[in-house]
C-alpha cells in the first residue's frame, strides 16, 4: 500500500523507555527496588521509598506531578547518606521527644 | 547533638507517608526509621511565575490549581521525633536493644488538621504524652492529654501532676475511645482524617477543601480572615461541626481523641437532670456559658433531633459519685487521676423526656436580661466583633430572644457572604468562564435546619411573645440598668451585623406576633414590645431566607439550562445575577430583583412548555418573589419575544403581550420597565412604548390619591394601628420614587430621540433610533408629543415643554403644544425675559387665548428696557430690546385679542339668551 501523505518526522532512533508511560520510569532505577509509594494529592507529589538490594540502604525519590498533576517530573533523591549526614549535624532544638 | 556515625550505622526508613497540604504548611514528608524515630521533611519550593500559571487556568483544572510553585532539588529537616517508648538517653546510649517486646514502636504518625501536636513531656514509664494547642485562635489555655498506646496502661499519678505544664483536663477537654477493633483498614482512614470533624455533605458551604478563589467568599471577618464559623470559637462552631478528632496510629491499635463541644456537655447535663432530677450541673453550665448562649445552645439541641452528642462517661460516673455523697458545690467536676484513664466517650441521641427538659430550661431561663454575659465568650474577643445578628445600638433583649438571634446567626453564617453564582473567574485575562453553584444538598440541610427553627417558633409562640410575671418586674426593674450594645452610629462599619429591621422588610403575609393589629397607645410595656417587634423580624427574616433557598435549590437543580440562558440574557443583567451575595438578596432592591429576574429566565426559556402550572407553583411557593403580577408580565414578555420570530401573527401577539402589560401596569418594577425597551425597539413599538411609560404614570398617579386619602384617614383615628403608619409612608415614598422614575424615562426617549434628530450618527456605537430614516424619526417625535400631550399630568407637560426650550424648539413648541400648564413652565425657565413673554404672546394668539394673550401683550408693549447703569451704557449705545414698530405691532395684538373678547362675550350673551 503506497500512502505518499505519511512521513516520518524524526530519524532518531527511539529507546524503549520513550515508548512506555512516563511514570513506568520509576522502576528503571538500578538495584533499587520499591518499596512503598505515596502520593501527596494536594501538592501533587509523589514519594517513593526504595530500598537496596544491599542492606541498609535506601533512598527515597521525589517526582513533581506539576500544577495539574498531569506531568511527571523527577525532583530529587533523598538518600541513605544525605539522610544520616543531616541528621548528625541537626541543631539540638530540633530533636524532639515525641 | 552529635551522634556517632557508628551508632547510625544501620538507620534505615521503613516507611514513608505523604503529609499533604491540609495537614501541614510546611512539612511535605514523614519518614519513619527502624528505630521508631520520625523525621519530618520539608522540601524547598520556587514560585511559579503567573504567565505559566494562566497557561493552565482551565475550567477543567480549576479544582486541582493548588499549587502555585514548583520543587526543587533540596530538602531540609524540619523535626525529629524520637521513639515513644524511649527517652532521649535511651536512643543516645544506644539502648534501643532494650526495647520491651510487648510495648511496640510507633511506626506511622499522622499531624492532626486542627491539632499541631508539640509533645513536650514524656514520662518513661508509661509513656504519656501530651499535646498542646490546637486551633491557636480558639482556645489559649489548652493543654491536653491523651494516652497514646492502649498498651501503657499503668499510669503514674504522681508525674502527672507534678509537671509543670498539666492542667487538669476540664470535661471538654479531651477523651479517648479505642475503636482499632471496629475499624477494618486502617489506610482508608488516613485520606479521610479531615472529613471526621466537619460533615462531607457540608464541606463545601463550610469553606473546606476549596480552591483559593472560592474560599475569600466564605470568610467572616475582614481583620481576621477566618472563616465564617471558625472564627466564632467553640461556641459557635458547634452548629454545624462534629467534635474535633485527632487520631493516632500505632502498629497496634488507633486511638481517637475527641474533643468535647459545650453542646456535648449540655447534653449531658440535661441528661443528670431528666435521670438524677438535679439542675446544679445545668446551673454551672449557664454561668460559664452565659445565658444567651446557653439557650442558643438548647434551641440547637431542642431543633437537631437526629444528632448524635458525645457524652464523657467518665464524668457522668464521676458526678453521680459526687452527687451521692454530697449536695453541695460542684467544682469537683475535673477528673481525678483514676478516672482519666476509663475516659470512654459514649455517642448519644437526645431522647423525648431530653427535648421536652431542654424546652423547658431554655423559657426559664429565657426571660431574664443579665446586665452582663457571665462567662465564656467575655474572655474571646472575636466574639464580641464579629457574628452576632442584631442591630447595632440596640439594647440587650431577653435571653431568649438573644439565644434565638445568636443560633439563627450561626446557622446563616457559612452561606451568608457567599455569591450566590460564582463565576470561576481569573485575574488577568478574561475567561472562558463557568459558573459555581451551591450544592443542592447542603442547602437543603441548612433549610432543613431554618424549618425546625421556624417550627420551634410557631410552637412555643405564646411562651415566646409573654414573658412571666416574676421576670417582668425584675427586668423592669432593671431596665434602665440595661447596657446598650455601643457599636457606634455607623452601621455600614460593621458589615458582619445584620439588621434584622431592614432585611426582613419584605410582603409581611404572615405576621408571627398579632403586634400588627394592635392598636397605639394601649400597650406601654415597652421591653416587651421590644422582644416582640424582634421576634416578629427574625421569622419573617426566617420566613424569607427559607424561600432564597428554595429558589435557589430550584435554579440549581437546572444548572447547566440556567448557565446556558445567563450568558443569552443582556450583559449588564448577567453582571449583577453574578455579583449578587446571598446577603444582598436581603439587603437590596436590586439583587432581589437577581432572583427575580433569574425565576423569570426559568420560567421563559427553561420550560417553555408548562409555562402556567410552573408559574402558579412559582406563585404558592415563592410568595416573597413572584406574584400573579410577575407571572402576567412574564407571559407578556414571553408574548413579545414570540413576535420577533413569529412574523405572520406578530401584530396578534404584540396586541395580546400590550394588553397583558397594560393589565400589571402599576406592578412593573423600574428596572423591567428599562428592561422592555429593547424588546420594543426590536419591533418597533416606539409610540406604544410611550404609552406604556404613559399608563404608569398614570396607575401611579392614582395609587399616590389613595395612599393621601388612606393617610389623611389615619391622622383622624385616634388609636390607629401600630404599623399601619410606617407601612404607608414606605409605601409613599416607593411611589412617588417610580413616578418620578417613569416621567423621567419618557423625557429621555424624548432626549434620545432628539439626538438622532439633531447631530449625525456615529458609525462606531450606533444610537437606538439611527436606524430609521430622518423623516420617520420626525414623524415619530410627533406622534411621542401627542401621546404626552393627550395625558394631562402637570409634571409631564412641564417637563416636555422645558424639553422643547432646552432644544430651543420654539415654533415647534408653538405648534405643537397645547397645554394648560405652559405659563408655569415657561416662565420658570431660565432664558431671557422678553423671549418667554415672546413666546407666551405667540402662543396665546395662536390658540386663541386672547384674556392672557392681552396682559401678554401689553406687558410686552410696555417693557421696560433693562437699565445699564452709568457712562459705560452710554458708551456702548447698545441697540433697544425691543424696537418701537414691534412695540406697535404688540399694542395691534393686544387691542385685536381686546376686540375678539367682546365678540366672544357677545356671543356668550346671545348663546345664553
Amino acid at each position: 500500500m503506497k500512502n505518499t501523505d505519511l512521513k516520518r518526522l524524526s530519524d532518531k532512533k527511539q529507546r524503549i523507555e520513550d515508548y512506555l508511560p512516563d511514570f513506568q520510569q520509576l522502576f528503571y532505577t538500578n538495584n533499587y527496588t520499591i518499596v512503598q509509594l505515596s502520593y501527596d494529592e494536594t501538592r501533587h507529589i509523589l514519594y517513593a521509598l526504595a530500598h537496596d538490594t544491599n542492606p541498609g540502604r535506601f533512598k527515597i525519590l521525589v517526582y513533581d506531578l506539576g500544577i495539574t498533576g498531569q506531568n511527571f517530573e523527577f525532583v530529587l533523591e533523598i538518600t541513605h547518606n544525605s539522610l544520616k549526614n543531616r541528621y548528625i549535624f541537626l541543631p539540638k532544638f530540633l530533636l524532639k521527644l515525641p | 547533638m552529635k551522634i556517632e556515625k557508628t551508632e547510625l550505622a544501620d538507620l534505615q526508613v521503613t516507611s514513608i507517608c505523604a503529609i499533604d497540604r491540609r495537614q501541614a504548611d510546611e512539612i511535605c514528608l514523614l519518614a519513619v526509621t527502624n528505630l521508631g524515630i520520625r523525621v519530618y521533611l520539608k522540601i524547598a519550593t520556587e514560585k511559579i511565575p503567573d504567565k505559566e500559571i494562566a497557561k493552565h487556568e482551565t475550567v477543567e483544572n480549576i479544582g486541582q490549581l493548588f499549587n502555585y510553585w514548583r520543587l526543587l532539588p533540596r530538602y531540609e529537616i524540619v523535626l525529629i521525633k524520637l521513639p515513644i517508648v524511649q527517652s532521649a538517653s535511651q536512643i543516645l546510649m544506644n539502648q534501643n536493644s532494650l526495647l520491651p517486646s510487648n510495648k511496640t514502636k510507633l511506626t506511622s504518625g499522622l499531624v492532626s488538621n486542627r491539632y499541631q501536636l508539640k509533645q513536650s513531656e514524656l514520662s518513661k514509664e508509661n509513656g504519656l504524652v501530651v499535646a498542646d494547642g490546637s486551633d491557636p485562635t480558639v482556645e489559649p489555655d489548652g493543654i491536653y492529654a491523651f494516652m497514646l498506646n492502649s498498651a501503657f496502661q499503668s499510669l503514674n499519678a504522681k508525674k502527672y501532676s507534678s509537671s509543670p505544664y498539666m492542667k487538669r483536663p476540664t470535661p471538654e477537654s479531651i477523651s479517648i475511645i479505642s475503636l482499632s477493633h471496629e475499624y477494618e483498614t486502617i489506610e482508608s482512614f488516613q485520606s479521610k482524617e479531615s472529613r471526621l470533624f466537619v460533615p462531607i455533605s457540608l464541606s463545601n458551604l463550610l469553606g473546606h477543601n476549596l480552591p483559593k478563589y472560592f474560599s475569600f467568599d466564605r470568610l467572616m471577618g475582614i481583620k481576621t480572615g477566618n472563616l465564617a464559623l471558625e472564627s466564632l470559637g467553640d461556641v459557635a462552631k458547634q452548629t454545624y461541626y462534629n467534635p474535633s478528632l485527632l487520631t493516632v496510629f500505632t502498629n497496634q491499635a488507633i486511638d481517637f481523641i475527641v474533643r468535647i463541644r459545650p453542646i456535648d456537655v449540655l447534653f449531658q447535663m440535661l441528661d443528670i437532670q431528666v435521670r438524677l432530677d438535679s439542675d446544679i450541673g445545668f446551673r454551672s453550665f449557664v454561668e460559664k456559658y452565659g445565658a444567651a448562649d446557653t439557650c442558643a445552645m438548647l434551641v440547637q439541641l431542642y431543633c437537631n433531633k437526629e444528632q448524635w452528642y458525645y457524652v464523657n462517661t467518665a464524668a457522668d460516673e464521676e458526678f453521680r459519685n459526687q452527687f451521692a455523697r454530697s449536695d453541695t458545690g460542684m467544682m469537683g467536676m475535673g477528673m481525678n487521676r483514676k478516672s482519666l484513664l476509663d475516659f470512654q466517650v459514649k455517642c448519644l441521641q437526645p431522647y423525648p423526656e431530653l427535648i421536652e427538659q431542654a424546652a423547658m430550661n431554655f423559657f426559664q431561663l429565657g426571660d431574664l436580661i443579665l446586665k452582663f454575659e457571665t462567662g465564656y465568650h467575655i474572655h474571646n474577643e472575636l466574639y464580641d466583633t464579629l457574628g452576632r445578628v442584631i442591630e447595632p445600638e440596640k439594647r440587650k433583649y431577653t435571653s431568649k430572644v438573644e439565644g434565638l438571634i445568636a443560633y439563627f446567626g450561626r446557622l446563616i453564617r457559612p452561606i451568608w457572604n457567599c455569591h450566590v453564582f460564582n463565576r470561576w473567574a481569573f485575574i488577568g485575562h478574561d475567561v472562558n468562564a463557568s459558573v459555581e453553584v451551591f450544592k443542592k444538598d447542603e442547602l437543603k440541610l441548612l433549610r432543613k435546619k431554618l424549618i425546625d427553627l421556624k417550627s420551634f417558633m410557631l410552637h412555643h409562640n405564646l411562651l415566646l411573645l409573654t414573658m412571666r410575671d416574676e421576670f417582668e418586674e425584675y427586668n423592669l426593674k432593671n431596665s434602665d440598668r440595661i447596657p446598650f450594645y455601643e457599636r457606634g452610629a455607623d452601621p455600614s462599619q460593621y458589615p458582619d451585623y445584620v439588621n434584622l429591621q431592614r432585611m426582613s422588610e419584605g410582603r409581611k403575609n404572615v405576621p408571627y406576633s398579632d403586634m400588627s393589629n394592635r392598636k397605639m397607645g394601649i400597650i406601654d410595656d415597652t421591653l416587651v414590645l421590644e422582644d416582640q417587634r424582634t421576634l416578629d423580624n427574625l421569622y419573617l427574616l426566617i420566613e424569607r431566607v427559607i424561600q432564597t433557598l428554595d429558589v435557589l435549590i430550584l435554579i440549581i437543580s437546572d444548572r447547566n439550562k440556567m448557565i446556558e440562558c445567563l450568558y443569552n440574557i443582556d450583559f449588564s443583567e448577567c453582571e449583577t445575577i453574578l455579583n449578587a451575595r446571598f446577603s444582598d438578596v436581603f439587603r437590596e432592591v436590586e439583587s432581589q430583583y437577581v432572583l427575580k429576574s433569574m425565576l423569570f429566565i426559568h420560567l421563559k426559556r427553561c420550560h417553555s412548555s408548562n409555562f402556567f402550572d410552573l408559574g402558579r407553583s412559582f406563585i404558592s411557593n415563592f410568595p416573597q418573589f413572584f406574584t400573579e403580577h410577575d407571572l402576567t408580565i412574564c407571559e407578556a414578555e414571553r408574548k413579545l419575544e414570540q413576535a420577533i420570530l413569529n412574523l405572520p401573527e406578530r401584530q396578534a401577539l404584540v396586541n395580546e403581550g400590550l394588553t397583558k402589560l397594560n393589565q400589571c401596569i402599576a406592578h412593573l418594577a423600574n428596572k423591567k420597565i428599562v428592561q422592555l425597551f429593547p424588546l420594543f425597539r426590536e419591533l418597533g413599538l416606539f409610540p406604544e412604548y410611550a404609552r406604556l411609560l404613559i399608563q404608569r404614570t398614570k396607575a401611579l398617579t392614582n395609587l399616590a390619591s389613595g395612599v393621601q386619602k388612606e393617610k389623611s384617614n389615619l391622622a383622624e383615628n385616634s388609636h390607629p394601628p401600630l404599623m399601619a403608619k410606617e407601612t404607608i409612608s414606605a409605601i409613599e415614598l416607593e411611589n412617588n420614587h417610580d413616578l418620578t422614575f417613569t416621567r423621567e424615562q419618557i423625557i429621555k426617549l424624548l432626549e434620545e430621540l432628539q439626538a438622532s434628530i439633531s447631530t449625525k450618527p456615529v458609525p462606531k456605537n450606533p444610537r437606538v433610533f439611527d436606524f430609521i430614516s430622518q423623516e420617520e424619526r420626525l414623524k415619530l417625535r410627533n406622534k411621542l408629543v401627542l401621546e404626552i400631550l393627550n395625558f394631562k399630568d402637570k409634571f409631564t407637560h412641564i417637563s416636555l415643554i422645558k424639553w422643547f426650550l432646552k432644544h430651543a424648539l420654539y415654533s415647534e413648541l408653538i405648534d405643537e403644544i397645547k397645554s394648560d400648564f405652559i405659563e408655569d413652565a415657561v416662565l420658570s425657565e431660565t432664558l431671557p425675559e422678553l423671549m418667554k413673554l415672546g413666546i407666551l404672546h405667540k402662543y396665546y394668539i395662536k390658540n386663541k387665548i386672547y384674556d392672557k394673550g392681552y396682559e401678554i401683550a401689553i406687558k410686552l408693549a410696555n417693557y421696560k428696557e433693562s437699565e445699564s447703569l452709568g457712562v459705560a451704557s452710554l458708551i456702548a449705545l447698545k441697540p433697544p430690546e425691543i424696537t418701537l414698530s414691534e412695540r406697535i405691532n404688540y399694542l395691534r395684538d393686544a387691542k385685536y385679542c381686546l376686540e375678539n373678547l367682546e365678540l366672544q362675550r357677545i356671543k356668550k350673551f346671545d348663546f345664553n339668551k
